[in-house]
C-alpha cells in the first residue's frame, strides 16, 4: 500500500517537469512558408547588394475546401523584407507576422533574372537555404523574368497558392512536353560544387505565366549567361535522353507534321584522342506516332512513312546541333554534361584538360558533334489522311 | 523501481550474435558517408569499408577463440591468468576509462544532433540527462534484459534504414559511381583508417563470450555479427553516393539523415519520414550507449566483486553526466571522439592479437579443459 502510494506521488511529480517544453509551437501559431522569392533593389554596392526577399504564407482557411467556400479570401499573406542577410530577413518576418515562420514546407524558390545574372550573388544566396537544416533539399530553383516577387502574386482559379502552381506546372511541363525536369537546390548544389554549367527553369509573367524558356548558367563564370528559347530546351532534353513525352514538329515537302516521342533511347560516345579536337558522336534512337499532319500523302505506304522518318531523323539532327553550337559559341557551357562522358570514361585525359573545359584554353569549344538519328514511327493514328 | 527478475541471466549466442551489430552501428552511422567521400574518390570508399570490416571480424574472431577457451569466467580472471594480474588490472582500467569516454560521446552526439534538429530551443543538458537517465536504468537493471533489448530493436532499425533507402531508389544516378577504383593507395590506407572509427564495438566478444550460456556455434554467429555492420555500412555508402555523388557527399554534414529528408513520394506522409528515421537512430545510439556502460559496468564489477552492479552504475552516471557536458564546441566533441575511436581501435588490436600469442603459446586454455 505504502509502495503504491510514494509510486504515485513520484509519477505526479513528473507532471510538473513534463509541462516543460521548450519549444513547444502550436500548429495555429505556425506560418506555413510555401515559397520565397529573391529581387534585387539595389547593386551600388557590388559585394553586398541590397535584396528584396518574399515569403509566402499560407493562410488555412482561405482554400477552398468541400466545408469551406474559400471564396473572396486570399489563401496567402506575402510578407516581404529588404536586407542583406537571406535568413535575417526570414527571421524578421517574426516581427511583421503574427506567425512562427516555419521553412519545412517551402517548395518552390523564385530568383530574380537579375540576382542571377550578378556573378558569385546566386551561389551565395543558396548558402543559407542549404545550410538550414530545416530546409528540404528538394525545393525547386526558378528564374523569374523582371520581377519574382510578382510571380507569387499569380494565381489560376484552381490553385489558390502560386507556389503550388509553379511546381504543379514545371512537373506538368516536363512530363507531357518534354521540357526539362525541374531542378532542386540539391541538384544545384552539386552543379555549383562541381564547377558544372546548368540550366534552370526560366518563367516569364505576361497574362499567364509560362515556362518557355531555360536561364543557361556558367560553371566557372557562376552567373546566368543566356537563355535558351523553346526549341533550345526540347533539343536540350533530345540530347540527354530523358525519358518523358516530346511533341516535335517537322517539316516535309512543304507541309508540317507533328510527332510525339513516347520512346527515346540516346547514346554518347566521346572520342577523346585528340583533346583539341574532341569527337562527340550521339546516337539517337526515335521512336513515335504522328499526331497531326497538313500532307495529303498515303501514309499507309512504306515508302511514304520511310521518306517522313528521313526528314524527322533530318530535323532532330539539325535542331540538336544549333543548340549545340548555341552553347558552345555563344554561351561556352557545356550544360550537355559531356564533361561527364569524359570524366567518367576518359578519366586520364579528363585529369588534363578538366582546369581548361569551358574556360582557360576552353578545349569545349572545339569540340565536334556528329549526331545519327534514327526514326521509327509505329503508329499513323487513327486515319490515313484528311481530305 | 525494482528490477524485473528474469529466470536466467546468461545469455543465448543468437543474443550475442545481436549485441555486436547494435553496439558498433551508432553515431557515426550518421556522418559516415561524408568521411570517406572526403578520403575517397568517386564510388571507391566501400573497399575501405568492407577491407577494414573484414580486419575487424577476424579480429573478433580471434577474440572469441581466446574467450572460449576459458568457458564461464570472467574477462578480468582469464586475462590476470595470462597476462599476470596486475598488468590485467591495468589494461581493464584503460578498457574501463575507453568504454565510459565513448557511451558519454555517444550520449553527446544523440543530444547535439537532436539539438540542431528536434528541439532547437531546448538546452543540451536536459536532452542528454534525460537520454542519460534512459541509458542507465536499462543499464542498472538485468543484463539480459537488455541483450533482449538488442534482439528487439535491430530488426527494427536495418527495416526503416532499408525502406528509407527503397523510397530513395528514384534519385539514384548510376553515373555518380562512375569512374571505379580511380583512388590512389593513399587514400584507400586513410579511407580504411577512417572506417576504423565505425567498427570499434566489436571487442565486446572479449567480455561477453563467457557469459554466453551454451556455446556450440559461437564462431559462426560472430562473424554472422560482424557482417550485419558491414553489409549496412556499405549499403548507406553506396545509396548517399549514387544520389547525391561524392562532391556534395563530402559537403553534406549527416549525409545518412539527408538521405531521409531527400525521400519525395506524393501522399505527404512519406515526406516527413526523417522523423522516423530520427526515432530508429535514437534506437540505434541508445543500444550503443548501453552496451558500452555496461561493458563498463561489467569490467568494475569484475575487478571489486563486493560492488553491486546497480550501485556501480549509480555512480558511473554523475561521471558520465559531466563527460558529456565537459567539451564546449562541435569541433572538441570531434577531436574528443577520434582520438578515443583511434586509440581504442589499435590498443584492442593489440591486446586481442597479444592474448590470442600468449593463450597458443602458453597452452593455457586447452590444458585446462582437458584437466
Amino acid at each position: 500500500m505504502k509502495k503504491n502510494r510514494n509510486c504515485f506521488l513520484g509519477i505526479c511529480s513528473l507532471l510538473l517537469i513534463l509541462t516543460g517544453c521548450w519549444d513547444v509551437v502550436n500548429i495555429e501559431d505556425r506560418g506555413f512558408i510555401i515559397g520565397n522569392s529573391i529581387d534585387l533593389v539595389d547593386s551600388a554596392n557590388s559585394d553586398q547588394p541590397e535584396l528584396l526577399v518574399t515569403n509566402q504564407i499560407v493562410i488555412g482557411s482561405g482554400i477552398p475546401s468541400a466545408a469551406n467556400e474559400g471564396g473572396d479570401k486570399k489563401a496567402f499573406i506575402n510578407f516581404k523584407t529588404t536586407g542583406k542577410s537571406i535568413y535575417k530577413m526570414e527571421e524578421e518576418i517574426a516581427t511583421i507576422s503574427n506567425n512562427t515562420p516555419f521553412y519545412e514546407h517551402l517548395t518552390t524558390l523564385i530568383v530574380s533574372e537579375k540576382v542571377a545574372e550578378k556573378e558569385r550573388l546566386f551561389t551565395n544566396l543558396l548558402d543559407t537555404y542549404l545550410r538550414n537544416v530545416n530546409l528540404r533539399r528538394g525545393i525547386q530553383v526558378v528564374i523569374a523574368k523582371n520581377e519574382a516577387n510578382k510571380v507569387l502574386e499569380y494565381t489560376t482559379p484552381d490553385f489558390p497558392l502560386p507556389a503550388m502552381h509553379i511546381e504543379e506546372m514545371l512537373e506538368r511541363g516536363s512530363r507531357e512536353t518534354g521540357l526539362l525536369s525541374p531542378t532542386t537546390l540539391g541538384d544545384i548544389e552539386e552543379y555549383q560544387l562541381n564547377n558544372n554549367s546548368y540550366v534552370l527553369p526560366y518563367l516569364e509573367l505576361k497574362d499567364v505565366l509560362s515556362y518557355q524558356a531555360g536561364a543557361v548558367f556558367h560553371g566557372p563564370k557562376d552567373k546566368m549567361v543566356g537563355l535558351f528559347n523553346m526549341d533550345d530546351m526540347l533539343a536540350l532534353s533530345l540530347f540527354r535522353g530523358e525519358k518523358t513525352t516530346k511533341i516535335i514538329e517537322a517539316p516535309f515537302k512543304d507541309n508540317t507534321f507533328t510527332l510525339q516521342i513516347n520512346r527515346l533511347n540516346s547514346t554518347l560516345n566521346v572520342d577523346s584522342s585528340d583533346i583539341s579536337a574532341i569527337k562527340i558522336n550521339l546516337t539517337l534512337e526515335v521512336e513515335g506516332i504522328i499526331k497531326e499532319t497538313f500532307m495529303t500523302e498515303d501514309l499507309s505506304s512504306q515508302k511514304v512513312v520511310e521518306s517522313v522518318q528521313d526528314e524527322m531523323s533530318k530535323e532532330i539532327s539539325k535542331r540538336i546541333k544549333e543548340t549545340f553550337t548555341k552553347a558552345q559559341k555563344e554561351f561556352g557551357t557545356d550544360v550537355f554534361r559531356i564533361w561527364q562522358e569524359l570524366e567518367t570514361k576518359h578519366y586520364e585525359k579528363w585529369q588534363k584538360i578538366k582546369d581548361n573545359w569551358e574556360e582557360g584554353e576552353y578545349y569545349f569549344k572545339d569540340a565536334q558533334l556528329i549526331v545519327d538519328v534514327v526514326t521509327e514511327i509505329y503508329s499513323i493514328g487513327a486515319i490515313n489522311r484528311t481530305r | 523501481m525494482n528490477p524485473f527478475p528474469y529466470s536466467d541471466e546468461a545469455i543465448s549466442e543468437n543474443e550475442l550474435m545481436f549485441a555486436i551489430p547494435s553496439t558498433i552501428m551508432g553515431v557515426s552511422i550518421l556522418s559516415l558517408p561524408r568521411k570517406l567521400a572526403l578520403d575517397t574518390l568517386y564510388s571507391d570508399g566501400w573497399i575501405s569499408l568492407l577491407l577494414a570490416g573484414v580486419f575487424f571480424a577476424i579480429l573478433a574472431v580471434i577474440g572469441t577463440k581466446v574467450a572460449s577457451k576459458f568457458p564461464n569466467q570472467s574477462y578480468f580472471s582469464y586475462a590476470s591468468t595470462l597476462v599476470t594480474k596486475p598488468v590485467a588490472i591495468g589494461i581493464v582500467i584503460i578498457q574501463i576509462i575507453l568504454f565510459i569516454g565513448l557511451s558519454a560521446f555517444s550520449i553527446r552526439s544523440l543530444a547535439y544532433i537532436s539539438q540542431q534538429y528536434l528541439f532547437e530551443h531546448t538546452p543540451m543538458e536536459v536532452i542528454s540527462l534525460s537520454f542519460l537517465l534512459v541509458v542507465v536504468y536499462a543499464v542498472s537493471g538485468s543484463r539480459a534484459g537488455l541483450f533482449r533489448l538488442n534482439v528487439m530493436f535491430l530488426p527494427i532499425i536495418l527495416i526503416v534504414t532499408i525502406i528509407i533507402a527503397v523510397f530513395n531508389i528514384t534519385w539514384i544516378d548510376l553515373k555518380n559511381f562512375l569512374p571505379l577504383f580511380k583512388t590512389d593507395m593513399k587514400g584507400y590506407i586513410k579511407g580504411f583508417q577512417t572506417s576504423f572509427e565505425v567498427y570499434i564495438g566489436y571487442s565486446i566478444v572479449l567480455f561477453y563470450v563467457g557469459l554466453v550460456n551454451k556455446p556450440k556455434k559461437l564462431t559462426k554467429k560472430v562473424i554472422v555479427g560482424m557482417s550485419i555492420p558491414i553489409i549496412s555500412y556499405i549499403f548507406i555508402f553506396f545509396v548517399t553516393i549514387g544520389i547525391y555523388g561524392n562532391m556534395v557527399t563530402a559537403n553534406i554534414e549527416l549525409p545518412s539523415l539527408g538521405l531521409a529528408k531527400r525521400v519525395d513520394i506524393p501522399g505527404g506522409i512519406f515526406e516527413r519520414i526523417d522523423t522516423i528515421f530520427f526515432t530508429i537512430w535514437t534506437m540505434a545510439i541508445f543500444n550503443t550507449a548501453s552496451m558500452l556502460l555496461d561493458v563498463a559496468v561489467l569490467l568494475i564489477t569484475s575487478i571489486f566483486k563486493q560492488i553491486k552492479k546497480r550501485i556501480v552504475t549509480f555512480i558511473l552516471a554523475p561521471i558520465i553526466y559531466y563527460l558529456v557536458m565537459l567539451p564546449q564546441e562541435i569541433h572538441q566533441v570531434q577531436t574528443a571522439s577520434i582520438l578515443l575511436s583511434q586509440f581504442m581501435a589499435y590498443f584492442t588490436m593489440v591486446l586481442i592479437v597479444s592474448l590470442f600469442v600468449i593463450a597458443s603459446i602458453r597452452g593455457v586454455g586447452k590444458n585446462e579443459k582437458k584437466s
